[in-house]
């Protein structure tokens, strides 16, 4: 029997072009679609079908900062997904500005958690440490790992 | 009849574990950061080149270009808007100095020729000197004999190519130990560029195809078009996958781009300042098919010397030369070269 590949990609969102009130009312509909237009404008209508069901988002956070999504796909599309992740500029079709960057790639689900554990947890120490060198009162806006680790495991699963 | 082996100086073994370390902790370069324009302001200037800078530390980029471009000559009175030292704080980034020079004309590629006195106050304020060519007449010239820039630019930011790529160009740059450069800024920004960039990419590949040593090539981010350039900026890994998917380089190539080769370009920078030649006619080529085959020819025509003679002066590690272009130069500091050829996995002996 051959199993079937996948590969676990976190992507963070660099630069989110819009308030906070309307990025956190963004959908995984609308990341997805993003993706597969971009795919579709860069690669063609052949590549953005091989998308079409091999891709999902498996994961997406909205409402922390920075916003982080965790996306599912074949391994043997990693490159040009990867590519597309790059190239991608606009959401919602060109209404809101954002660039996105590859913050991990897994091959399973147990090290794609693994992963965005690690991440979660260098962003809290980063963050911490940006609160204490600017001597700011400023809310703590990372995530309780106990929580997200919940919620990985609900999802992933 | 036995086979003879070919005796290569050795270099002190590392574990695997060792090397893949030092392969992920990569030493990244982007080349060509344009200053924001100040429209007037200074301040705002600065506070926009604080910001893309903090973007690219957060990109896990190491050292970073500042670029200043003019058209033509540059003249004695070339005055600065803003500098690094205006700047101040750097966010952790070793910040170098460019200037890129727009050339339309063969006489303004004859005052890069060579660094005399005329040029020599301009030019060595900058630590890398880019030609970006805009017909096919000054991109022949550039390639020649402006022996006083290290990195001609194959610009698409603001159309296709106007010229083409032809090998014997390539070649002549090469010898003089030129590199090229590519902006991906205005073809993440437009698609349009983007197949600019593609189209310019695919020919370059096809016009150095019989190339030896193969060319440097340099990926940067320079000029987007856009009124922010920080969010054109992408990380380093990304930057390699586009170059191996969509660009249809090497996998070596495209790892190199934006490490090893760019720091070859510094390393040419500093040469230039220090009064050394360019001249890649020397190249020993260790590791170059050419070499190893006129070498093995040569043995079996002339008298044979002893194995241990032959590479006498290759045993001391300051003569390996780096593949695909010249030598090391005197200035770099030999460990980090051996570090970074371990490192990606070009060396297994």
């Amino acid at each position: 029997m051959v199993r079937r590949k996948f590969r676990y990609i976190i992507a963070q969102f660099d630069d989110l072009c819009c308030p906070k009130a309307i990025s956190s009312q963004l959908t995984w509909k609308n990341v997805k679609k993003a993706i597969t237009d971009t795919c579709e404008n860069n690669f063609g209508t052949v590549a953005s079908a091989l998308l079409y069901d091999k891709l999902t988002v498996k994961y997406l956070d909205m409402t922390s900062e920075p916003q982080y999504v965790v996306l599912k796909c074949d391994r043997d599309h990693t490159d040009i997904i990867r590519a597309t992740l790059t190239f991608l500029t606009h959401l919602q079709g060109k209404t809101i500005r954002c660039s996105l960057r590859v913050v991990s790639l897994k091959g399973s689900v147990r090290t794609g958690k693994l992963a965005a554990i690690r991440y979660l947890r260098n962003r809290i120490i980063l963050s911490e440490k940006e609160c204490r060198d600017n001597n700011a009162a400023n809310e703590k806006r990372g995530l309780d790992i106990s929580e997200f680790t919940r919620n990985v495991n609900n999802v992933l699963e | 009849m036995a086979k003879r082996k070919l005796l290569l100086p050795t270099l002190p073994r590392t574990s695997k574990k060792k090397a893949q370390e030092r392969a992920s902790a990569g030493y990244y370069y982007d080349l060509n950061v344009p200053y924001p324009s100040a429209a007037g302001s200074k301040s705002k200037a600065i506070v926009s080149t604080r910001n893309l800078l903090r973007r690219l530390s957060a990109l896990e980029y190491n050292t970073v270009a500042l670029t200043r471009t003019i058209y033509g000559r540059p003249t004695k009175s070339f005055k600065d808007e803003i500098s690094i030292d205006d700047v101040g704080d750097t966010c952790g980034l070793r910040v170098l100095d460019r200037l890129d020079v727009v050339v339309e004309e063969v006489a303004d590629v004859g005052y890069f020729k060579s660094i005399t006195s005329d040029n020599a106050q301009i030019l060595n304020r900058f630590d890398v000197v880019a030609l970006v060519p805009k017909n096919a007449y000054s991109f022949s010239a550039a390639c020649s004999s402006a022996n006083a820039s290290e990195v001609i630019v194959l610009d698409t930011s603001k159309g296709k190519l106007p010229y083409f790529l032809k090998q014997q160009d390539l070649q002549a740059a090469v010898a003089r130990g030129a590199s090229f450069e590519f902006w991906y800024g205005a073809g993440i920004a437009d698609s349009t560029k983007r197949k600019y960039l593609v189209q310019a990419a695919i020919s370059f590949l096809k016009a150095s195809a019989g190339v030896r040593p193969r060319p440097n090539i340099v990926f940067a981010s320079g000029q987007c078009g856009c009124a922010n350039s920080a969010l054109v900026l992408r990380s380093p890994n990304d930057l390699v996958n586009i170059l191996r998917v969509t660009l249809g380089f090497d996998h070596f190539v495209a790892h190199s781009a934006m490490k090893s080769s760019a720091r070859l370009v510094e390393n040419n920078g500093i040469d230039r300042r220090c009064g050394k030649s360019n001249d890649n006619s020397s190249n020993t080529g260790l590791f170059s098919p050419t070499t190893e085959r006129t070498m093995i020819g040569k043995e079996k025509l002339t008298k044979k010397p002893s194995i241990t003679n032959r590479f006498a002066d290759h045993n001391d590690l300051e003569s390996i030369s780096l593949p695909y272009s010249r030598e090391v130069s005197t200035t770099a500091k030999v460990d980090n070269v051996v570090e970074e050829m371990e490192g990606d996995g070009f060396i297994n002996l």
